[in-house]
């Protein structure tokens, strides 16, 4: 059987049973299959920690790749974060460490041991991608130097090391979690209050971005290798991918705050752009173009106010007298709840939206319909209703095949069947503390 | 060699999501060939341009040219002026999507369509063909038609409900048009991705990556929240629950520091940096969790420190103890930093028209390119007509002339 097929790792519905493998020719029902997702057959390492690395290597699994995590003895840091479940930690359980670890098997090895590293270097045997990253404050594990007799023993081999700042330049070895990359890279807004500190993004998003940002990265070096016959080490800095992003403009606080806002009134071009309340939270009114404005006045149903020679000037109503304009505006919105204005704006074609909160999201009527969320079950934290993928591919769609790995799961099927380690070197690296 | 050299990806992409996921593709090696038109302007070179809040002195039909947001999001493209009003401009670009590999656009769901260039339509033109959309809400579902830019799909996915203080204290909007910059990412890598596919397969395919779902993929966090607890994730400032200080200080001369500390050892550092040993023997601050029930306290007296101190200086003593702290940067501040040159966080390249500029670099570079002094300025409207549909489509110049009379060049 040839190394292309993985069949014996994939479920029973993506064996094709008439065709042939483009790569070992083998036409048997049961080991072979046409590459039915885009990374069929390719073997991922991930070596990462937290969020970045391990985003990266499931949005890899996601396309298809067989990925292995390896994990410290005492296992990610996501599996300590959460959310619980009633707010009790289990390593099992942290919503985080389920969400970014599905599609992988997980082993635990202690690898900056003389026995963990010779482990390490036999997976690395039969691996196309590592995935690497620094520790949680950006201290980096590996040197360039490192990397580079890694890439010159293993020509094919990917190696993608996400670190805050890169392993050259300015800052390569300053320590940084992702407060530091957010502020220095231009993704903390300073569109906030005066009287407060400015805001970095919330909910992980740099960290999720440049998990994000290294998989686009990883998939140009394995064409490249596919068409050019070398693997590379990519040098993936957070900081860098959120500063070269740094060129769209900011969006607008309540209208309530911006008398101490940091941005001048000036700066606001058109009205509207900015947050205000409705009868039950919040909405981003937003009509850049003049018919987008005219549907919102027709959604408001054309009060007369509307009709005012002032109230024709968006430019006048954004700078000249905005709490005015905000005034009428606000009248409407007070009457109208966030699924109702949703309405209304898809009606009449305004590209303002309510800011909708996790409930709504998981409830809205358009996602159901698109059937984005997935129920996953898992026997530690049982069924739980995850966020979908990335993006949709009609020849070689993302697949969940695999649910988030206990840890040290593998231990016997990656050291045992596939390095073919005995049992007693296996029951000697559990004594020595390296699995 | 690039990873993508040799391939050519037809953009009928506008605006920041549009015009950047394309480029990224053109960072990479791709030819990209941007197609447009004065019929319908890309909406980044629409307007009168202004210098600071100066509207710019120039005659009207050099306005396209001159606006400052274009320049990012399409350096290093060709441009081709076509009308696709016209049905004879719609089929020149079919002839170069024959000669193509991806096909990428942000428009709308039914506008391929109606314009006959949809998947479908165009496999009978390139049996091979990669076509990737990038709509706001996606190809189906309810929301199919809301009109949608980055603050649509930031609201709706629940990620700008966050930006904020706290409950009362709601910002609401995210910086950097962060839907846009996800959804470039992402539409990209799925144009790489179905690259490879082809190279092994042979089989091309349709790609939707919507603004909405490429963003709500990414915020798996409070959603599992609410989904395990049915508890709301509530805006919370700067707040982590695993540091303790982690937030942005004011420093003497009005700049601000990011300032995260996760375990005692980088607290301890902090406190003898800060010479403020008593700190240590706080009742309050003794561990992460003692800090965290008294963290308001805590930032009170971190800011009182720092708003004492020098930016530079602390930020650099901070790192020589091994605590995490940088300086906040803005646009400007990071046109001089030495980190934005090295990294080709920003490069340099030249316009035609506007000289010298500085625009956002890449993502990544192969390390085994030589670093790039320069890069290709974005495309005058219409500057690759003669190689577009001279070289590639073999249209005479007669012809082209014609054409340009009928305003199917245009």
């Amino acid at each position: 059987m040839g190394r292309c097929c993985r069949a014996r790792l994939m479920p029973a519905d993506q064996v094709m049973s008439s065709s042939r493998c483009p790569q070992c020719g083998n036409t048997s029902e049961r080991v072979c299959m046409m590459p039915r997702t885009a990374l069929d057959g390719i073997r991922v390492l991930d070596l990462g920690d937290f969020v970045s690395a391990p985003f990266c290597a499931r949005l890899l699994g996601d396309l298809g790749a067989e990925v292995v995590k390896v994990e410290s003895l005492d296992g990610d840091s996501a599996r300590r974060y959460g959310p619980f479940r009633n707010d009790i930690p289990d390593a099992e359980a942290s919503g985080l460490f389920l969400y970014l670890n599905s599609n992988k098997a997980s082993v635990t090895l202690n690898w900056r041991s003389q026995a963990g590293r010779e482990l390490l270097e036999a997976l690395l045997d039969d691996t196309d991608i590592v995935v690497l990253d620094s520790d949680l404050s950006g201290k980096n594990h590996f040197t360039l130097d490192d990397l580079q007799r890694m890439h010159q023993s293993h020509p094919n081999l990917i190696v993608v090391a996400i670190t805050p700042f890169g392993l050259v330049g300015r800052y390569s070895d300053y320590a940084a979690y992702d407060i530091n990359v957010s502020s220095i890279a231009g993704a903390t807004s300073n569109a906030t209050f005066t009287d407060r500190e400015p805001l970095m993004m919330p909910t992980l998003q740099v960290e999720m971005l440049a998990g994000l940002g290294a998989a686009f990265s990883t998939m140009a070096a394995l064409l490249s290798r596919a068409r050019h016959g070398q693997g590379q080490i990519i040098d993936f800095a957070q900081a860098q991918l959120i500063g070269t992003q740094a060129g769209g403009a900011p969006g607008h606080a309540p209208r309530a705050a911006a008398a101490q806002m940091r941005i001048a009134a000036p700066a606001r071009g058109l009205y509207p752009n900015h947050v205000l309340p409705c009868s039950d939270g919040y909405v981003y009114l937003f009509a850049p173009q003049i018919q987008q404005w005219l549907g919102l006045v027709a959604a408001m149903g054309e009060p007369d106010w509307t009709k005012e020679r002032r109230f024709r000037n968006r430019r006048a109503m954004s700078q000249e007298y905005p709490e005015e304009s905000d005034a009428h505006v606000s009248e409407w919105l007070r009457a109208h709840t966030k699924l109702e204005l949703l309405a209304l704006f898809l009606q009449h074609r305004v590209p303002s939206a309510p800011l909708l909160n996790a409930k709504e999201v998981l409830e809205s009527a358009h996602l159901l319909d698109r059937r984005f969320f997935d129920d996953r079950d898992h026997p530690v934290a049982g069924p739980l209703t995850y966020p979908g993928f990335q993006f949709r591919m009609s020849a070689t769609p993302m697949r969940y095949r695999r649910r988030a790995p206990l840890l040290g799961e593998h231990n016997d099927t990656v050291f045992g069947e596939q390095l073919q380690l005995t049992d007693d070197r296996l029951a000697r690296l559990r004594e020595n503390g390296v699995i | 060699m690039l990873p993508l050299t040799g391939y050519r990806v037809v953009d009928f992409g506008t605006a920041l999501v549009g015009g950047l996921s394309p480029r990224l593709l053109a960072d990479l090696g791709a030819e990209v060939i941007k197609i447009e038109s004065r019929v319908s302007l890309d909406g980044f070179r629409r307007g009168r341009p202004t210098i600071g809040s100066e509207p710019i002195r120039a005659d009207e039909s050099m306005w396209p040219e001159l606006q400052g947001i274009f320049h990012g999001a399409n350096r290093g493209k060709r441009s081709v002026a076509l009308n696709m009003n016209k049905a004879e401009g719609l089929e020149l670009v079919r002839r170069l999507i024959a000669l193509s590999d991806v096909v990428m656009n942000n428009y709308s769901p039914g506008v391929l369509r109606r314009r006959g260039l949809d998947y479908e339509s165009l496999i009978a033109v390139k049996a091979d063909i990669i076509v990737v959309s990038m709509p706001g809400m996606g190809d189906t579902g309810p929301l199919r038609d809301y009109l949608s830019y980055a603050p649509t799909a930031g609201a709706l996915s629940g990620m700008a409900g966050l930006m904020g203080y706290d409950r009362d204290r709601l910002i609401g909007a995210l910086p950097l048009a962060w839907g846009d910059v996800v959804n470039a990412l992402s539409g990209g890598m799925a144009a790489i991705t179905a690259l490879y596919h082809r190279e092994r397969t042979g089989e091309g395919q349709y790609i939707e990556s919507s603004q909405l779902e490429a963003s709500a993929a990414l915020m798996g966090l409070p959603y599992l929240d609410y989904v395990m607890n049915r508890r709301m994730v509530e805006p919370h400032g700067n707040f982590h629950p695993l540091m303790a200080p982690h937030n942005i200080y004011p420093a003497r001369d009005g700049r601000w520091i990011a300032i995260a500390v996760r375990t005692p050892d980088e607290w301890a550092s902090l406190c003898h940096v800060a010479d403020h040993e008593e700190w240590l023997d706080d009742q309050r601050f003794l561990d992460h969790r003692g800090r965290l029930a008294n963290l308001e306290a805590l930032d009170r007296l971190v800011a009182a420190w720092t708003r004492e101190q020098g930016s530079e200086a602390l930020v650099g003593r901070l790192q020589a103890a091994g605590v995490a702290a940088t300086p906040l940067l803005n646009s400007v501040d990071r046109t001089v930093d030495d980190y934005s040159i090295q990294r080709e966080t920003l490069v340099p390249t030249t316009h035609p028209l506007l000289g010298d500029m500085l625009l956002p670099g890449f993502v990544f570079r192969p390390m085994d390119e030589d670093p790039v002094a320069a890069v290709d300025p974005a495309p005058l409207l219409g500057e690759d007509n003669d190689y577009v549909l001279g070289e590639l489509l073999g249209i005479p110049e007669a012809e082209r002339r014609r054409m340009v009379n009928d305003e199917v060049i245009y």
